[in-house]
């Protein structure tokens, strides 16, 4: 059996990335992808179905126009843009006017979890409109294995849907 | 010419030529080298404020040529000396009249001409820098001429040439950004184009590698990002995809092994990119997925990319590295050939590091015990005269304690 494809949609963890990735190789267990930001999470979600994918809310655009366009529309901050939030609406959603190329149809909310600065409150309109249940806020004082964990429970969550 | 203003014409002149001489000399020399490339631009571009000069100048000389002479005074015919004294001093007044008439003329001539030089100096003196003295005007230069090629999802190699030049010689940081910011959109360009066949981008991926070789100042982190940024959108691109040998897919995977290694060779602190080459990693075995032929050139740059990791202590790129290799292992079951040498030789280097890395490793190992075609020893074996067979001496002398220590646990 293959191991599950994980991807990390994730552009700020500089200092604790190591901390938090070292877990996730070190147990081998899963085929673990890092996105920087969303041009690249859809090129990687064009090339590989993945049992899980975290997304942050704050991302950058990357290369993309379309997204780029949406970063310039929020007057470029990502933390207005919360080109995350919209990555998923478009995954999830299935809406186009947000980007014009099909999302990729496997992506089921029950495989995705959001790992982010926001508070729960903040997005969980959102999160109800998603379907989306997994949800950790980054926050001082978290365990290194934060990561692993969420993983985990998110590909438990996906085996039981 | 009676009454041109020579002094002042000559000012105008020597600043209409001196401010482009000086602007070039004033140059960065890679800038001011890629300017003088292209001469017949420089030569319209510094030449058009003389030109205009010159006709201005010209065309006040032809106002008052055209300007009727002084009418001739009428001789008085007059007998009586007092009436000829008379006539004299009338003539001697209309005369002085008509001088000052044509005086004035001149010098309303001339004074619209130094008008129109000053007003041409003060926009060659703002066009001239900007337009030549500028390292992103002139960069966008480049690269709207690169764009124009006689043939779709091509690039013009002159103009790509002196660019990629542009970006060996620039100094790291925002200078050299500049550039592989360019090469980026031009990439992209190519690759949005629906003629794009996976081969256009041959001269881009070599310069891409090249502005990071070692004789060039090398990049800041930002630099490296950027460049192994551009190669991985290559890799994924799905033009490339459609076409399973695809050369630029090839070129493109080298040359990221090239970059990610000069980027732990050159940085002073490595940390800064390990983040970016545990990206690239997971970025290259997602790309067998789309390109399976490419999966020796995939392993092949992981295990390049993970020894040089190891070797500068970025003990999380070099994991990565040896994750995404026995990640395409257990793709490629029963795994053998070079993907097999390349995943043991990066843990061989994992085996000799330490107590800790060698724990690490071991799991890793027995877990893909059934992956492969080959028994643990043949493999092994395997794979030591793959690397010394490849000059790798070094990793097949890790191979060789490792065979060694294997039977003992």
């Amino acid at each position: 059996m293959t191991k599950p494809s994980v991807l990390w949609i994730e552009d700020s963890a500089r200092f604790e990335l190591r901390n938090l990735v070292g877990p996730l190789f070190f147990s081998g267990e899963y085929d673990f992808n890092l996105a920087e930001d969303v041009t690249s999470a859809m090129y990687l979600l064009r090339a590989k179905e993945y049992a899980g994918i975290i997304v942050d809310i704050r991302l950058p655009p990357g290369i993309d126009p379309e997204w780029r366009r949406h970063y310039r529309q929020s007057g470029y901050d990502k933390v207005h843009s919360q080109l995350g939030l919209k990555l998923l609406y478009w995954l999830l959603g299935k809406d186009r006017s947000i980007h014009p190329e099909a999302p990729p149809a496997w992506v089921k909310p029950a495989g995705v979890g959001v790992f982010t600065v926001e508070s729960q409150p903040e997005i969980q309109k959102d999160l109800d409109a998603l379907g989306i249940t997994v949800f950790r806020q980054k926050a001082a004082g978290l365990p290194d294995t934060i990561l692993l964990e969420l993983i985990r429970e998110l590909l438990n969550q996906a085996r039981q849907a | 010419m009676i009454g041109m203003p020579y002094d002042a014409i000559a000012t105008f002149l020597v600043f209409l030529i001196g401010v482009p001489a000086l602007v070039i000399q004033s140059l960065d020399a890679e800038i001011r080298r890629a300017v003088l490339k292209k001469p017949r631009a420089l030569v319209v571009g510094v030449g058009w404020p003389i030109a205009a000069a010159m006709l201005i100048v010209a065309m006040g000389s032809l106002l008052l040529a055209a300007e009727p002479a002084s009418a001739p005074v009428a001789v008085s015919t007059a007998p009586e000396p007092q009436a000829q004294i008379a006539a004299a001093v009338e003539r001697l007044a209309a005369q002085a009249d008509e001088d000052q008439r044509v005086q004035s003329q001149r010098e309303r001539v001339w004074v619209a001409v130094t008008f129109l030089l000053t007003f041409l100096s003060v926009v060659a003196a703002v066009y001239i820098p900007n337009r030549f003295g500028q390292r992103d005007r002139v960069i966008t230069d480049l690269k709207r001429v690169a764009q124009k090629s006689q043939q779709r999802a091509r690039l013009n190699d002159d103009a790509l040439t002196t660019l990629i030049e542009l970006g060996e010689q620039s100094q790291p940081g925002e200078d050299k950004q500049l550039v592989l910011d360019a090469l980026g959109e031009l990439a992209l360009g190519v690759r949005q184009d629906t003629a794009y066949r996976g081969d256009s981008l041959e001269t881009l991926i070599e310069g891409l590698k090249n502005i990071f070789a070692s004789d060039s100042p090398p990049g800041n982190p930002d630099n490296f990002r950027a460049a192994i940024g551009i190669l991985q959108e290559i890799i994924m691109t799905p033009a490339a995809r459609a076409e399973s040998r695809s050369t630029d897919l090839f070129y493109a995977i080298r040359a990221l092994s090239e970059v990610s290694r000069s980027a732990l060779a050159h940085l002073q602190h490595p940390t800064e990119i390990e983040r970016t080459l545990m990206v690239c990693a997971g970025w290259l075995q997602s790309a067998t997925r789309l390109h399976p032929a490419a999966t020796t050139e995939v392993s092949q740059a992981l295990f390049e990319i993970g020894v040089a990791a190891m070797e500068k202590k970025q003990v999380l790129a070099a994991t990565a590295a040896l994750d995404a290799l026995f990640s395409l292992v257990e793709a490629n079951q029963p795994a053998k050939g070079e993907l097999v040498a390349d995943a043991l030789g990066l843990a061989s280097h994992f085996w000799t590091e330490g107590e800790a890395a060698r724990g690490y490793v071991q799991v890793r190992l027995v877990a893909a015990k059934g992956e492969l075609a080959q028994t643990w020893r043949q493999a092994l074996g395997t794979a030591h005269k793959h690397c010394a067979q490849t000059m790798q001496f070094g990793t097949a002398d890790k191979l060789a304690e490792m065979m060694a220590d294997i039977p003992k646990r």
